[in-house]
């Protein structure tokens, strides 16, 4: 490995062009060429890829099926309320107008923050990661790798709504006087979440990493720690 | 070849040499900025602790009512297990079987799983099964959702408070005990430390059979 600690030295290096592959699960590095048969990780057995397989067509295609399911789940109620005989069907946006309503401007913002804006912000989010990639962008690659760690990070916060669901639908059974039974947008809005965050699984961030090629943004070849950046500000 | 001494980037894949830091210091990815480790103070002993607290916990928070709907002499209560039969009882069971994937099954087999692998690091023993299990945990991580449904609990008691009288459950402290357990039992955990404990004790008794 002598050679490729030379070859830091004169270049940044990925580990892939230096013949070694990075576990994902492990994050051990195997080298391309004492690769077993079964082409598994030698200490946790999953197995390995130079990059995630066919990453660009998986995410693209779950990427299109939750945009198509986006609009049954918005347009469709989520919830039935029925009070006192009056059978009131609630879609994500009118119980947000009732927390408006009812004076929760803090609430209506979670909730619009987590079941409207969440979703598209982040298929909008990788569907431009992916465009960017297509189209062999090489600039503001921080940034983009960036927002899809921010997308990873809030995407499994959109379930909030199912859960209240969840709690309404279990505590709110009283017969005559009210029931909240839930409605078929629900179905289709955690279909969306569960979607959005299997693209998130499927993508592989090296892949917009791979347009540089060597160019690269600095030459040190080891991490950074917190001490490091409080000396470079 | 001393791969032991290099580290790539997981998000862009730069190969870089591998530093020692301070525990709770994190490494940082020149290129992308990504965490590539953070070095975590007896990262064994204290998941083994948590993850037993949060089994312990477990049972009550998922039996035990979270909290009781009171309106005109009509009374309900409900634990977790009942927002899944309430879910499946109107017809969503998918719904139903994703609130009961994220809110009961995946929190306890990650709990089981961290429990598992401590203790097999801790006694030195099954170490065969401790990679795989590992591994599962890794894979498992981010669809156990407590702290998402506990947010959800809090939602809906702004919802319902006009709507009805509400009191609380033993239940509900339970609850929010084992999501603040288990997210402290993932913080503490060192998945690097673990990896590489594993790997010395397999090779370790490699070289004596």
């Amino acid at each position: 490995m002598i050679f490729v600690e030379e070859e830091m030295e004169k270049e940044r290096l990925t580990a892939l062009e230096a013949g070694l592959f990075n576990c994902l699960d492990c994050h051990l590095l195997a080298p391309e060429g004492e690769m077993p048969a079964d082409r598994r990780c030698p200490r946790c057995g999953a197995r390995l890829h130079p990059r995630k397989p066919n990453s660009m067509q998986r995410t693209w295609a779950m990427l299109i099926t939750s945009m198509i399911l986006l609009f049954p789940a918005n347009l469709l109620p989520i919830m039935t309320v029925t009070y006192l005989g009056n059978r009131e069907p609630n879609t994500i946006m009118q119980g947000i107008e009732h927390f408006v309503h009812s004076g929760d401007y803090f609430i209506a913002v979670i909730i619009f923050f987590a079941s409207i804006l969440v979703p598209a912000f982040k298929i909008v989010g990788i569907a431009l990661i992916l465009i960017s990639i297509h189209r062999q962008w090489k600039t503001w690659l921080r940034h983009r790798t960036l927002m899809f760690r921010l997308i990873r990070f809030i995407g499994r916060w959109s379930m909030l709504d199912i859960f209240v669901i969840a709690v309404m639908v279990a505590l709110v059974n009283m017969g005559g006087l009210s029931t909240i039974v839930p409605a078929p947008g629900a179905t289709y809005f955690a279909a969306v979440v569960v979607m959005t965050m299997l693209a998130a699984n499927t993508f592989d961030t090296r892949l917009m990493w791979d347009r540089l090629k060597g160019t690269g943004l600095n030459r040190r070849s080891h991490p950074r720690t917190r001490r490091d950046r409080r000396r470079t500000i | 070849m001393d791969l032991e001494r290099l580290i790539a980037c997981p998000e862009c894949d730069l190969l870089l040499r591998r530093i020692h830091v301070r525990p709770k210091v994190k490494a940082i990815c020149p290129r992308c900025r990504s965490l590539l480790f953070q070095v975590k103070p007896d990262p064994v002993e204290r998941t083994l602790i948590l993850s037993l607290t949060g089994l312990i916990l477990f049972v009550p928070a998922m039996i035990l009512p979270i909290m009781r709907l009171n309106a005109l002499g009509l009374e309900q209560s409900a634990g977790i297990l009942q927002w899944v039969s309430a879910l499946f009882r109107t017809g969503f069971s998918l719904v139903g079987l994703v609130v009961l994937l994220t809110v009961a099954v995946i929190p306890l087999v990650k709990l089981t799983l961290l429990f598992h692998v401590s203790m097999g690091i801790r006694m030195g023993t099954g170490w065969k099964i401790l990679g795989p299990s590992f591994r599962i945990y890794h894979h498992m991580d981010e669809w156990g959702m407590l702290e998402i449904s506990t947010l959800g609990i809090l939602v809906s008691i702004i919802k319902l408070k006009d709507m009805a009288q509400i009191s609380y459950g033993t239940g509900l402290l339970c609850f929010a005990l084992l999501m603040i357990v288990s997210l402290w039992a993932s913080n503490t955990l060192d998945q690097h430390e673990y990896w590489a404990l594993m790997k010395r004790r397999k090779s370790r008794t490699g070289s004596d059979g």
